[in-house]
């Protein structure tokens, strides 16, 4: 076990040259290369001058030297979640300068090839190190500025914690470390602890089957990936390397914590937190599926906030916060205090005005999934003409697919309706409804509510899932006359253009398998018949997720339409 | 009057975007606020702008005479074949 060093001094006081700091490909890369890394961005960010700069970059090794050059040349690094052109535009008012990925008419900055061993003062606790944005599940993302001190408390807090069991061990990760919760753990941490990190991510569970056959491993996940974890890979021949497993940025679902404990043999370390926050709980849930969360040391936390209807609130006081002497954070959870920590009970009141009356929204989806019919329910207000009106995406149960498949979607809307009725005023019943498979969540494992808006968007076809795998999904989807894709394509004779072909074969795939967000190229696209309004049709979708090929096909009783192939790239969208 | 029935279910389903329902789902006879359709006094009054783009007809001041007209999608094509100014 190497020993613990602060980040302030981790250059400073430094390891020996050939202590390992990361593994890429087959190749350790070690403290001596780091530090010479470190060097060149310090001296790149010094040349280029400004105290702001964006940094996105893939390899996790770059990108820690990036930062730490950062750092010790004073700059503020902000973190892009992605790097798609919007994320990186929305961040030149900021920023000085980019790092790593660029807008397409700015230079990156890059580290300097030669530059002189830097002699590295130790940083001050108070540096304004870092910028995170929230995926917050709704509304606009919102900038966190973090000082060195919290990152380093925190880092810290994981060594307490976790480093006695975790030993050596290589860190390797699903979760990009461009947000805060794979920063900390898949770089921050082990570098403060000596412990060498995977410079690439593992995107896909094949990925993970193979990172564990070279060896032991800590991995570092997110709900979203130990939710698909596919049973038909050979995780006994594996899991024994499988060291430790952590868990957060969002709520593990039991059937993601049934896969874990079947399928890698261990449940995991959950953290319990958020980008305002940092860490502030944990559990581990080996056998007692409802076990307590366990407040982190050093971290206090305690529910209500004094007002009446808030007595369950949880908030937080905590070194990983940046708050004056003594202030409480108010989170969005309400929680019931246990000794030694506390038990969520889910998320705080979401209060909405509805034509002057106050409709709580978390109070009408507890009623929606206390109805028997659904597992998972969001309402979300929508702006329908002169009116805001209220909708519900659930995830069905049993019951409420055999409603839907006998009398359509009508008589599941409608028994929603009549379970909520006794409840709320009748001009507050949801008017309208989606019913999925799987609540549509980002890479942290939230559920926007610009991607529930979405699926109310007109643009979106109705469809059924005829048949459903790992790999194929069989969807019967209405090309409606209704549709704003048929106004003016063509005046006289409307048919439904090849590029919204192709738009709803991704859509729809993005909305059944875990896809990579870049698209890349198209092969093998053909355009066999016309598709006119009111075509029932058949969309029959294939992933290959190894070779990254969204293979579709559209048909219809008249026979085939359209096929073709989408090839994406980059990590899990 | 059937044909006219029929223009008002699909006016009551597009101006209200009721998802889901086609208009042989609407009993012509049955009541469209509260049970039935499940509308409310919002709609009425949205349903009351459409009915007077689409048909020229104008609602009375007397509520109770509304009420009447706005009883089902039968009492609403009884209302409008008597008061339309636009065909």
């Amino acid at each position: 076990m190497a020993e613990p060093l602060a980040l302030e001094h981790l250059l400073v006081h430094g390891r020996p040259p050939g202590h390992p700091v990361a593994r890429r490909d087959e190749r350790l890369l070690d403290f001596a290369a780091l530090r010479a890394r470190a060097a060149g961005w310090c001296a790149a960010f010094h040349a280029h001058g400004g105290l702001r700069h964006a940094l996105f970059l893939e390899d996790a090794f770059d990108f820690a030297a990036a930062l730490l050059g950062a750092w010790h040349a004073g700059v503020c690094v902000y973190l892009p979640a992605d790097a798609r052109p919007a994320t990186l535009e929305a961040l030149r008012a900021h920023v000085h300068g980019f790092a790593g990925r660029a807008p397409a008419d700015l230079t990156a900055v890059t580290p300097l090839p030669d530059a002189a061993a830097a002699d590295f003062r130790p940083l001050s606790p108070d540096l304004a190190a870092l910028v995170v944005y929230t995926s917050g599940s709704s509304g606009e993302p919102t900038a966190i500025p973090k000082r060195l001190s919290q990152l380093s408390r925190e880092v810290a807090t994981l060594g307490a914690l976790f480093d006695a069991e975790a030993g050596d061990v290589p860190v390797v990760a699903t979760v990009s470390h461009q947000h805060i919760y794979g920063l900390l753990f898949r770089v921050l941490w082990p570098l403060a602890s000596g412990r060498p990190f995977d410079a690439h991510g593992l995107p896909y569970p094949e990925d993970i089957v193979a990172a564990l056959k070279a060896g032991p491993a800590l991995l570092v996940a997110s709900p979203a990936h130990l939710k698909r974890l596919p049973a038909s890979l050979d995780w006994p021949a594996v899991r024994g390397n499988l060291r430790g497993l952590f868990s957060s940025g969002g709520p593990l679902s039991p059937e993601a914590l049934q896969a874990c404990r079947d399928l890698l043999g261990r449940a995991p370390v959950e953290v319990y937190g958020s980008s305002e926050t940092g860490g502030v709980a944990w559990r581990r849930r080996d056998t007692d599926d409802a076990a307590s969360w366990r407040v982190m040391p050093g971290v206090e936390v305690r529910t209500g906030t004094g007002a009446a209807d808030d007595d369950e609130v949880l908030a937080v006081r905590s070194p990983h916060l940046d708050l004056p002497e003594g202030a409480w954070f108010t989170t969005e959870d309400r929680a019931r205090a246990v000794p030694g920590g506390f038990d969520l009970l889910g998320r705080r009141d979401r209060l909405l005005k509805l034509e002057e009356k106050r409709v709580s929204l978390s109070a009408m989806e507890r009623t929606l999934v206390d109805s028997g019919l659904v597992r998972e329910a969001r309402v979300l207000p929508l702006s329908d003409g002169h009116r805001v009106t209220l909708a519900v995406v659930a995830v069905p149960d049993a019951a409420g697919w055999r409603l839907q498949e006998t009398g359509g979607r009508r008589s599941l809307n409608q028994a929603l309706r009549e379970k909520l009725a006794p409840h709320f005023e009748s001009s507050a019943l949801p008017r309208r409804f989606r019913y999925l498979e799987a609540m549509p969540v980002n890479p942290q494992g939230k559920s926007t509510e610009a991607a529930l808006a979405a699926l109310f968007d007109p643009r979106r076809p109705p469809f059924q899932v005829l048949e459903r795998t790992a790999e194929r999904v069989l969807l019967s989807v209405e090309a409606q006359a209704g549709s704003p894709y048929f106004d003016g394509h063509f005046p006289g004779t409307p048919i439904l253009p090849g590029v919204v072909q192709l738009e709803w074969a991704l859509l729809l795939g993005r909305e059944h398998f875990a896809l990579p967000k870049d698209f890349l190229r198209l092969e093998t696209l053909k355009f066999q018949q016309v598709i006119p309004p009111d075509t029932r049709l058949t969309l029959e979708l294939t992933w290959a997720a190894e070779s990254g090929r969204l293979g579709f096909k559209l048909t219809s009783d008249a026979g085939s339409h359209a096929s073709g192939r989408i090839v994406l790239g980059g990590g899990v969208g | 009057m059937l044909e006219l029935e029929h223009e008002i279910k699909r006016l009551v389903i597009e101006t209200l975007n009721l998802e889901d329902l086609k208009p042989d789902d609407i009993d012509p006879a049955a009541p469209l606020f509260v049970e039935g359709l499940g509308l409310d006094s919002i709609d009425a009054l949205e349903l009351g702008l459409a009915l007077q783009k689409s048909y020229g007809v104008v609602l009375a001041s007397d509520s109770k005479e509304n009420r009447r007209h706005f009883a089902s999608v039968r009492a609403l094509a009884d209302f409008v074949s008597t008061h339309r100014t636009k065909s």
